[in-house]
C-alpha cells in the first residue's frame, strides 16, 4: 500500500486509511520551505570529497557516533551484533548512496521514496519496542524519539563527520555548508521530525550538536560492543577477501577506522566505547596528505568539474557496494528479518 | 507537546548545560526525546487494524 503510493500517489490507493494520507502529506506534496535546488547543491557537496573519505566519514564518523548514543539501543536490544554488523553497514550505506545523490530527494525519486520507507520501519521497531519490558522509557525516552531521529540525521549524518572531514581538510564553503544543511533538514524531516525542530542554518545545526553533547549521557552499556562488530565484523566484506588473508585484512582495517573514529570522538568518549588507541593513527597524517592534494588539484583546476566528479564517485560506489554484496536498505517488509530481542 | 520529566538517565549534568548553553535549545532537546513521530505511528496503528492485521503481516516482529 505503502509502496503503491508513494509510486502512483494516494490516487492509485483507494481503500489507503486516513493515517496513510496523513503520513504521506509532505511527501507527495513537500512543504513551501523546501528547496530543492539548495537540496541538490547539498548533495554535490557531499559527493565532492568523494567516496571513499565518505565511507570513512560513515563508519568512524556517522556510525560510530550513533552507535555511542541513545540510537544504539534498539540495535542493542537485537543482539547478534557481530553477525549483523555487515548487514547494517551495508544496508545503512545503500541507503545514504540513494538518498544523498543530486535529484535523489525530489516527490516520486528513489532516495525520497527509501527514506519515506526507513521512517515506517523505525515507527515499526518503535511499536514493537514500547510494548517490550526491556524498554525503559523513564529513563530513555520514547524508543526512536523525535530527538533521536533529529540527533541521527542532523549531527550524526552531518555536523560530525562534516566536522571530521573538514579535519581532514575537506575545504566547504559556507554556502556548500548551508546547502548540506537544508539537505538534511529536508532528510531529516522525511524521516519524520517537526520542522520547527530543524536547523535553518549551519550555525543552528552546530548549536544544537553541541548543546545535544552537553545534555546526553553517552554511557550506553553495550555501545562498546556495538563499535567493535562495526570496525571488526562488518567492514570488509568476506567475499572480497581470499580466506588466508581475511584475519590481517580485518584487523588493519578495523584498527585504521577505529583511530580515525577515535581521533573524531577524542579520547573520553573513545575509551568509553573501548576503541583503542594504536598506532594505526599515524594513518592519519597520510590521509591528510592524500587530502591535501587533491583539495589542491581541484583548486587548480585540475578535476573534472564537481558535478562531473560527483557522477563518477557515485559510479564508483555504487559498484563497490554490488561487489560487496552489500544488503539492499531496510524496508518495512523486512523487518521481521531483525528480530528484537525482548 | 509533553512535559520535560525530571532527569532521565540519558540525560547527563543538566544544570552544567544550562550554564554553558542556551537553556531553550536545551528544553527542545530534552523534549523531543519523549515526543515520537505521531504520524507514522498513526500508520502502523491502522495497518495493524486492517482485516487479520495484514498491513503489518510482513513487518511483524519475533520476539526473540
Amino acid at each position: 500500500m505503502l509502496d503503491t503510493a508513494l509510486r502512483d500517489g494516494l490516487d492509485a490507493v483507494p481503500d489507503a486509511p486516513p493515517a496513510l494520507t496523513e503520513f504521506l502529506e509532505d511527501t507527495l506534496t513537500p512543504p513551501d520551505w523546501v528547496d530543492f535546488e539548495l537540496v541538490d547543491r547539498g548533495a554535490v557537496a557531499w559527493w565532492r570529497a568523494g567516496g571513499q573519505l565518505q565511507l570513512l566519514a560513515l563508519t568512524a564518523g556517522s556510525l560510530a557516533y550513533g552507535y555511542s548514543t541513545s540510537f544504539a539501543r534498539p540495535l542493542l536490544l537485537t543482539g547478534r551484533l557481530e553477525q549483523m554488523a555487515g548487514r547494517r553497514l551495508g544496508e545503512t550505506s545503500r541507503w545514504v548512496l540513494q538518498a544523498t545523490r543530486p535529484g535523489a530527494l525530489h516527490p516520486g525519486a528513489d532516495g525520497l521514496k527509501q527514506t519515506v520507507r526507513i521512517r515506517l520501519v523505525h515507527a515499526l521497531v518503535r511499536r514493537h519496542l514500547r510494548g517490550s519490558d526491556a524498554w525503559d522509557t523513564a529513563n530513555w525516552g520514547e524508543p526512536i524519539s523525535v530527538g533521536d531521529t533529529l540527533a541521527t540525521g542532523i549531527i550524526g549524518f552531518f555536523t560530525y563527520p562534516v566536522a571530521g572531514l573538514r579535519d581532514l581538510g575537506i575545504d566547504y564553503s559556507d554556502d556548500e555548508l548551508e546547502a548540506m544543511t537544508h539537505q538534511w533538514a529536508w532528510i531529516s524531516h522525511l524521516m519524520g521530525v517537526p520542522h520547527e525542530y530543524l536547523p535553518k542554518s549551519y550555525a543552528e545545526a552546530v548549536e544544537i550538536a553541541d548543546t545535544a553533547a552537553a545534555v546526553e549521557d553517552v554511557r550506553i552499556e553495550g555501545a562498546d560492543r556495538l563499535v567493535h562488530a562495526l570496525f571488526f565484523h562488518g567492514l570488509v566484506p568476506a567475499r572480497l577477501v581470499p580466506k588466508p588473508l581475511r584475519r590481517p585484512v580485518t584487523a588493519l582495517v578495523g584498527h585504521t577506522f577505529a583511530a580515525v573514529a577515535r581521533h573524531w570522538m577524542g579520547p573520553e568518549r573513545a575509551d568509553l566505547l573501548n576503541i583503542p588507541d594504536t598506532r594505526a593513527k599515524a594513518v592519519l597524517p597520510l590521509v591528510r596528505a592524500a587530502v591535501r592534494l587533491r583539495v589542491s588539484a581541484r583548486r587548480m583546476g585540475l578535476l573534472p568539474s564537481d558535478a562531473r566528479m560527483v557522477r563518477l564517485e557515485l559510479q564508483t560506489a555504487d559498484r563497490i557496494m554490488d561487489l560487496a554484496g552489500a544488503a539492499p536498505p531496510m524496508t518495512p517488509g523486512r523487518t521481521a528479518e531483525e528480530p528484537v530481542a525482548a | 507537546m509533553s512535559p520535560v520529566r525530571a532527569q532521565p538517565s540519558r540525560f547527563g549534568d543538566l544544570d552544567d548545560a544550562r550554564r554553558r548553553y542556551d537553556p531553550d535549545v536545551i528544553d527542545k532537546i530534552c523534549r523531543s526525546v519523549f515526543e515520537t513521530d505521531e504520524a507514522a505511528d498513526r500508520l502502523v496503528d491502522a495497518f495493524a487494524e486492517l482485516p487479520g492485521g495484514a498491513g503489518l503481516a510482513d513487518a511483524r516482529h519475533r520476539v526473540a
